[in-house]
């Protein structure tokens, strides 16, 4: 059992097998030993770790993406937004959650994680138009006129000639 | 930031209120403006509300980018449009960069890397974004007025008569095959108006097809292998292999296949080759030396084969193959023709069939589709598009875990009419990738060459709910395009035909239908916009307009009224 101390100084125990999905805290462990004392995570907060803990859980035994292997057929299906029913099931939260998901995740180091976060927002702006974007997440449009014109010049694709 | 505006005329309001927004409690000071109607609490609180959570511009810039490369490329131009960070960020050349090699890799098309390299990060935006944007104007614009001169078309005039050629995808890339010449000509990226003839190869006097093209490499292309021969060939059939890669000014010959029979079809796939003629279908590892053949039997009227990474997919009248491949052998040299079948069993192991049931008649052919499995995160599913009997069909294969054979799910989706009913089906011209749809090109009886779009990535999940909005057909071209010699590239939104309509000129067009398009839609919306009533800053333009005309008006009225009253005058004096 490994103790994790969070940024509201919660303590959660989980098993060894299940944070070690973190190559964080995988390497901590790595590092300091086999030892009792927590492992503090400044980054993280109790309700974010909850929920960390709980997709480690179901993907625990699964194995660990290794660094570089397939890299390029990796980079070519990032793209293809597929996320498997139970984390789409566990990623549907308010967007407060899920970004603070994505960043436990890339603090934390959980790959799998961080792709299914980020998937997640790709498929939220999929076939939206900037407004409907702004309005999804609060966006204050911060050009001005003459700027609008001149990026919606840009993106007219037919123009010149 | 609107409030503090605001609130500049009036001089009375202490300096704090500059801070109200941000700190609501703040007791020293009570602007009642602040709260007045014009300014809803809503705001202060949705404000408040945004400074304690966590924004999505407020995500580290590194993980904005993994956002970005998980986005398909319009919706990322459509992020950037947003706000200036992440306008700034996703106008990065990096994020083009990525996005291109994957809309790349996705699509098979070709453009090596030093051309990449040369390209601003406004032509990879442009790049990337349009197989997209081909895909939705075919899906929901589905008319191209028929206006040549509206088209961005570039005319190339040749003095030999020009066979065949192909679009290769991407755009940018134009095999033309010439009486004993095969030429690669180079598109520009984003326009079409700068042209290189960059490479030449001598080939056989009687190749009059481009049968199959290959892209060798992964997301960076290596180079390309081109299959030519004679369809209309009937003894000593030879299939020739070019290779062309980036950088060489000449084709070299890599392979010389031959067989018997009258070529139906081929397909070029890495080191193979598969050839189907009415006599035989032979599978050539051409680098090897590896053979297989087999006798086919004139009764099947197979007329298409298709080559995937295992299987080979051949379609005839009612009926769908899909073979795995077998196991080739050395290859004996002769001198004197083709080898003898290795196998006279009349097929190959490991069979899947699909077969119509719908009956006999005239369209009810198999055209079989690419297996394409790369949208699909289980690499057990594997799909392949029909089109026969006026219908479009996806059917799921699976892969049984014992044998590796392909089985069919007995899950299927079928979208129809295509309007292919009134058009000879057998113009089908061919089927083409782009970004997971098979768009389909065919003659139809006036000569227009259309599009027909398949479906969007169905998933297994998609396949018990038949989608029929997602089937469209565009009419691409017509009047131009006079026989078979075109191409169409889905990615690039490029058309390219012989012009034929002028007796002793041969002229090669390629059309930016992607641009025409775009052009005719945007011309339709200003149309449309100018139709509507004029808004509150138009009108005093409007107005002035309006008083100026009847002021014009006015004058020449009282000219004329002069001009009586100076007559009149005139001649009360004169009397």
């Amino acid at each position: 059992m490994v103790l994790l101390v969070t940024s509201d100084n919660e303590q959660f125990n989980a098993d060894k097998d299940v944070v070690e999905r973190s190559v964080l805290i995988k390497n901590m462990l790595e590092d300091v030993g086999e030892s009792d004392q927590p492992i503090p995570l400044p980054n993280v907060s109790s309700s974010v770790l909850k929920k960390v803990l709980e997709y480690c859980e179901h993907h625990r035994g699964e194995p660990l993406p290794s660094a570089d292997a397939d890299q390029s057929q990796d980079e070519t299906r990032k793209r293809t937004t597929d996320i498997s029913e139970w984390d789409q099931k566990f990623i549907t939260v308010d967007q407060e959650m899920l970004f603070e998901i994505i960043l436990a995740a890339n603090y934390l180091d959980i790959k799998s994680l961080l792709d299914v976060g980020c998937k997640t927002v790709a498929n939220m702006i999929k076939g939206k138009t900037p407004e409907e974007i702004r309005k999804l997440f609060n966006i204050v449009n911060d050009f001005t006129p003459e700027e609008e014109a001149q990026i919606k010049k840009e993106n007219e694709w037919a123009e010149d000639r | 930031m609107r409030r503090v505006r605001r609130d500049r005329p009036n001089k009375a309001v202490s300096p704090f209120s500059l801070l109200a927004p941000v700190l609501p409690h703040h007791s020293t000071v009570t602007p009642t403006r602040l709260i007045s109607i014009q300014e809803p609490m809503k705001f202060t609180s949705s404000r408040r509300c945004i400074t304690k959570n966590r924004r999505f511009c407020d995500l580290p810039e590194d993980l904005l980018r993994l956002i970005f490369q998980c986005s398909d490329p319009l919706d990322l131009a459509n992020l950037g449009k947003t706000c200036k960070p992440l306008y700034r960020l996703s106008s990065e050349r990096i994020t083009w960069l990525t996005a291109f090699k994957d809309v790349m890799a996705i699509n098979d098309m070709f453009i090596p890397p030093n051309a990449i390299e040369e390209c601003t990060a406004g032509a990879l935006k442009y790049a990337a974004t349009a197989p997209s944007r081909m895909l939705s104007l075919i899906l929901d614009y589905p008319l191209l007025k028929k206006d040549p001169s509206k088209l961005f078309t570039h005319r190339f005039v040749t003095s030999e008569p020009v066979h065949d050629l192909f679009l290769i995808p991407g755009g940018c890339y134009l095999a033309i095959l010439q009486d004993g010449r095969l030429d690669i000509w180079e598109l520009n990226m984003s326009r079409i108006s700068v042209n290189r003839f960059i490479a030449s190869g001598v080939c056989r006097q009687d190749a009059r097809d481009i049968l199959s093209v290959f892209r060798v490499g992964g997301t960076s292309p290596l180079g390309l292998r081109i299959a030519t021969g004679d369809k209309a060939a009937f003894y000593d059939t030879r299939i020739n292999v070019y290779e062309y890669r980036p950088g060489m000014c000449d084709i070299p010959l890599i392979a010389e296949l031959r067989t018997r029979g009258i070529i139906t079809s081929a397909s070029l796939r890495g080191n193979l080759c598969a050839v189907l003629t009415d006599e035989s279908l032979v599978v050539w590892d051409y680098l090897h030396g590896l053979y297989a053949s087999w006798p086919i039997s004139p009764d099947d009227s197979f007329d298409k084969i298709f080559l995937d990474d295992d299987y080979l997919t051949i379609s005839g009248a009612k009926l769908l193959n899909i073979w795995e491949l077998p196991q080739l052998q050395t290859c004996p040299a002769r001198a004197d023709g083709p080898p003898p079948f290795t196998s006279e069993s009349m097929l190959p192991p490991n069979s899947t069939y699909i077969t119509s049931g719908q009956g006999a008649g005239s369209n009810d052919r198999f055209y079989p589709v690419r297996l394409h499995d790369w949208y699909n995160s289980n690499p057990e599913d594997l799909f392949t598009d029909t089109i026969s009997n006026n219908k479009l069909t996806r059917h799921r294969l699976q892969r049984s875990q014992a044998s590796g054979k392909p089985t069919l799910s007995g899950d299927s989706i079928s979208i129809g009419p295509l309007g292919l009913r009134d058009a000879p089906v057998n113009t089908l011209k061919e089927h083409r990738l782009c970004n997971g749809f098979t768009v389909t090109g065919y003659n139809n009886e006036d000569s227009e060459a259309q599009a027909l779009v398949a479906p969007r990535h169905l998933v297994s999940s998609d396949l018990q709910t038949p989608r029929d909005q997602h089937s469209a057909k565009a009419v691409l071209l017509s009047s131009q395009v006079q026989d078979e010699r075109w191409s169409f590239d889905p990615t690039s939104g490029r058309l390219v035909y012989v012009d034929a309509s002028e007796p002793d000129l041969r002229t090669i067009c390629v059309v930016d239908l992607l641009k025409a398009l775009e052009n005719a839609q945007r011309h339709e919306q200003r149309k449309s916009a100018t139709e509507q009533s004029p808004t509150a800053a138009e009108l005093p333009r409007i107005i002035k307009e309006w008083v100026f005309k009847r002021y014009l008006k006015l004058k020449q009225i009282l000219l004329v009224i002069r001009e009586y009253l100076r007559d009149r005058i005139r001649n009360n004096i004169v009397n």
